[in-house]
């Protein structure tokens, strides 16, 4: 997930996440939805995931077909569309269904079973395998698209591949802490790496860290004081990235 | 003899005719500048000449490959600086990341850069006198400064030709100076140079030759053959003015760059 924030911050599309996982959110509906009319046994999971990927590369497409007027059209599009379904089919299902689709609007990281962490884990997996292998590929088009292109680089496939991380990223969000604090905590310990990294590794691995020692550390207080989790990562990651920018403004100006 | 050749080139985007019936060639190594109004094919050409574009009809050569067919060969032998704006300047990168990026994107995985990779990138930054700032952020640095960087690293590869694409834009007359000077360097080390430019004045004295392009080529030929009045007044109509210089004349057209 962190990556997927320092991804989408690198691309120019901190918004992309928080979209996919809105995304995510209308395919767990409909994933429900199917279940609900025709009995067909569907997993809500891989259905987040698969909707979240899709919106991104819907956005990837608009992005590179339209430019960046077409991809905050997309983006705002996916989103309106996701949450009409939700809306939609929230109404129509039972109360037990509405209650699992509403766990991927705020979700409760300590609901995960043990099957949902084997599957994220293999989705993650995946991701860092894809993200190494073309770690370089994927810096040089966030810098300069055309000079990675003329260096002879499928400038359209790796934007595609950037584009289908963040989306897997948002769904995986989705599913951890739910669609409202993806902004949370996927793109404010990104937000906050951001502001006080000198180098692209740097700023991968302080987010991954923000994310790890931010979600540990709201967890542990989300337990100390009876809290919800994901809303007490959501106030502590808020809160460091608000700090953090008083801070350098203040003293690094 | 080894040369850069073009032969009846007729090139389309979206179906759009961007260049046609370019016919030229040079020797090897050559300073030739591009200069022409916006939408004149500049880029269009340099971009045909990475293969990045496919003619519609006619043959390019460069150094007896084919851009087209031998993508491989053309990426070994040319070095491309984009222009800056198209560069996205507030990400942490450092500049040893960007010259380093030219040398590591044709190596194999897992893309560590080796001992003799580094010292190339840093030979490059020697180049344009910027190896001071290897490990600065290259966004902290000046748009002269960025853009020395981005010449580093097109010739880290240790290209036969360098591709440049506008880039005086938005650099002081000062850090001009030092970058015709660097490119200068570079000839010398039998490079060829071609650089797209909207203002050719500071580039004249240096140039072997001068394009003027304008969807086709309305001239090509040395400096003083191409600075005339007649000739440019062909692109730029009546707004053009000329004025005696030395070694070149001076040229001023109402054209900007925007």
């Amino acid at each position: 997930m962190s990556i997927g924030g320092t991804l989408a911050f690198m691309r120019g599309v901190p918004y992309l996440p928080g979209e996919s996982s809105h995304a995510a959110l209308g395919g767990v509906s409909l994933a429900i939805l199917i279940v609900h009319l025709f009995s067909i046994p569907m997993d809500p999971l891989i259905w987040a995931v698969i909707f979240s990927a899709l919106s991104s590369l819907l956005v990837a497409y608009a992005g590179r077909h339209g430019g960046a007027e077409a991809l905050n059209a997309a983006l705002a599009g996916a989103m309106a569309l996701s949450l009409a379904v939700y809306a939609t089919v929230r109404a129509i299902v039972p109360a037990e269904l509405r209650a699992l689709i509403d766990t991927y609007l705020v979700s409760d990281i300590l609901f995960m079973t043990t099957l949902d962490i084997m599957q994220l884990s293999l989705i993650v997996l995946v991701g860092l395998l894809i993200l190494v292998a073309f770690y370089h590929e994927l810096m040089y088009i966030c810098f300069d698209a055309e000079g990675a292109e003329a260096m002879g680089l499928n400038v359209k496939f790796f934007d595609y591949l950037l584009f289908l991380l963040i989306g897997v990223a948002g769904g995986i969000a989705a599913k951890t802490v739910g669609s409202l604090l993806v902004f949370a905590l996927v793109i404010a310990p990104a937000a906050t790496a951001r502001e006080i990294s000198t180098s692209i590794n740097r700023f991968i691995l302080l987010t991954f860290s923000l994310t790890v020692l931010l979600g540990f550390t709201g967890l542990f207080i989300a337990l100390s004081i009876d809290w919800p989790p994901s809303g007490a990562i959501a106030l502590l990651t808020s809160a460091v990235y608000i700090i953090t920018v008083i801070i350098k403004n203040i003293f690094y100006r | 003899m080894e040369y850069i050749k073009f032969t009846d080139v007729y090139v389309s985007i979206n179906g759009n005719n961007i260049l046609r019936n370019i016919t030229f060639s040079t020797v090897h190594p050559t300073f030739l500048s591009i200069m022409g109004p916006n939408g004149a094919g500049k880029t269009t050409l340099l971009k045909t000449m990475l293969g990045l574009l496919k003619p519609d009809r006619g043959k390019v050569e460069i150094l007896g490959y084919n851009p087209v067919y031998n993508p491989i060969s053309i990426r070994r032998l040319v070095g491309y600086v984009p222009q800056k704006d198209y560069i996205t300047r507030d990400l942490p990168v450092k500049v040893k990341d960007v010259v380093l990026m030219g040398i590591l994107i044709n190596k194999s995985l897992p893309r560590y850069p080796s001992p003799k990779d580094i010292e190339n990138a840093l030979e490059a930054l020697r180049t344009v006198e910027m190896e001071w700032a290897w490990d600065k952020r290259f966004s902290q640095l000046s748009g002269g400064e960025q853009q020395r960087v981005l010449i580093a690293r097109g010739i880290a590869n240790k290209p036969k030709i360098l591709l440049l694409d506008e880039p005086f834009n938005k650099i002081d007359m000062s850090t001009q100076a030092h970058i015709i000077e660097f490119l200068h360097r570079i000839k010398s080390r039998n490079v060829s140079i071609f650089i797209v430019t909207h203002d050719i004045n500071p580039i004249s004295a240096i140039s072997d030759l001068i394009m003027i392009l304008n969807k086709e080529i309305i001239a090509i030929g040395k400096p003083r053959e191409v600075l005339r009045k007649e000739v440019l007044m062909k692109v730029y109509g009546s707004d053009v003015r000329i004025f005696d210089g030395h070694p070149c004349p001076i040229v001023v057209t109402g054209d900007t760059h925007v």
